[in-house]
């Protein structure tokens, strides 16, 4: 098992965000703005993994944001991206960005624990609860008005991931937006990390409000915070 | 609870080749529509900002998607990311306008200062 870089030693960590994103994080029309390409960000991932770069995260995206060069409006899918950076890299984290009512739990459970094998312990995952009205729409599905509802089915969803990371038998969910029966979906070796990676949380002492789940998974997993919260 | 943040770098040699490159990008090639766009939505609830505001959040939108900007010298980008370390930031994002093109710069003029400076 490597060591997944978010999670060991203390020096401030530093990655790359929106690679997978066309023109990165810059809306501009120059002509030198970044090309996403498959080959741009495997070459970028091994440049960065080799400098000592603690991970890449990127942006999952499903529409554009229009004007003349439909900024984000080309985004190589995160899972998939992330498969494929880990399997070529050595010691660099990678996340996957996930946007909770888009994929199913279970779905996105054994995924993550396929690519935490393809990685060696390095896999991370950025949940996203959701803010984009009109990418909603044009998958369509219903984005809540109110951050409650949003935060409630993410934290729901997570609650399933987790269990279904941690749990070596088949148990039934029935809760207030996902119901399952006789489920257990995830691998021997997810289940031991799992518990190792808790064990370590606690020994950092981190402690957090029940709604803001930060740590405590296979991979290093990012609650996106309620971003929007103050403007609502 | 560890808390990471996001920044956006444009590293040059002087801060005059920085300035003008985030000038060139952000100012004189900005799409303006889908920055128009793509704020709008990030504040959609949120109409009562002063235009100043507005317009500074706009650039930082142009710029690098709302990050912080490390914009400057190897000094300059290594004093700012000293800063969100100081700050009790335990990490940030970077993005690049070409990552590939110019991560290397960045690699080996700023990340020497970082490590000199304890923070790596």
């Amino acid at each position: 098992m490597t060591k997944n870089p978010m999670l060991s030693g203390d020096s401030f960590r530093l990655g790359t965000f929106s690679s997978n994103c066309s023109s990165g994080m810059t809306p501009t029309k120059i002509a030198e703005r970044w090309d996403n390409s498959w080959d741009n960000n495997l070459a970028l991932a091994k440049m960065l993994d080799d400098a000592g770069i603690d991970f890449m995260l990127p942006i999952a995206r499903w529409i554009g944001y229009g004007g003349e060069t439909d900024f984000h409006g080309g985004v190589l899918e995160t899972m998939t991206w992330a498969a494929g950076l880990l399997a070529a890299t050595k010691n660099i984290a990678v996340f996957a960005t996930i946007h909770t009512a888009a994929n199913h739990p279970a779905v996105v459970a054994k995924q993550i624990a396929t690519i935490d094998q393809i990685g060696h312990g390095r896999a991370g995952l950025n949940i996203v609860a959701g803010w984009n009205k009109p990418e909603y729409e044009a998958l369509g599905l219903t984005l809540p008005a109110d951050h409650e509802s949003r935060y409630a089915y993410a934290q729901e969803w997570f609650d399933l991931v987790r269990k279904l990371w941690s749990s070596d038998t088949h148990f039934d969910w029935d809760g207030k937006y996902f119901t399952a029966k006789k489920i257990k979906v995830t691998l021997r070796q997810c289940v031991d990390r799992f518990r190792s990676s808790t064990r370590q949380a606690a020994r950092r002492a981190v402690s957090l409000p029940p709604t803001t789940q930060t740590f405590c998974s296979p991979p290093r997993l990012i609650w996106n915070a309620p971003r929007l919260r103050s403007q609502s | 609870m560890d808390v990471l943040t996001f920044s956006h770098v444009i590293c040059r040699p002087t801060r005059e080749e920085a300035e003008a490159f985030a000038k060139h990008t952000a100012v004189d090639n900005g799409d303006t529509e889908a920055i128009d766009n793509l704020v709008n939505l990030q504040f959609a609830h949120a109409h009562s900002f002063p235009h100043d505001l507005l317009a500074q959040i706009k650039h930082l939108f142009a710029l690098g998607h709302g990050g912080f900007p490390l914009i400057g010298t190897p000094d300059d980008v290594a004093a700012g990311i000293i800063k969100l370390h100081a700050t009790g930031f335990v990490g940030t994002t970077l993005s690049f306008v070409d990552y590939i093109k110019e991560f290397p710069y960045f690699r080996d003029t700023v990340l020497p200062k970082l490590k000199e400076a304890g923070i790596r």
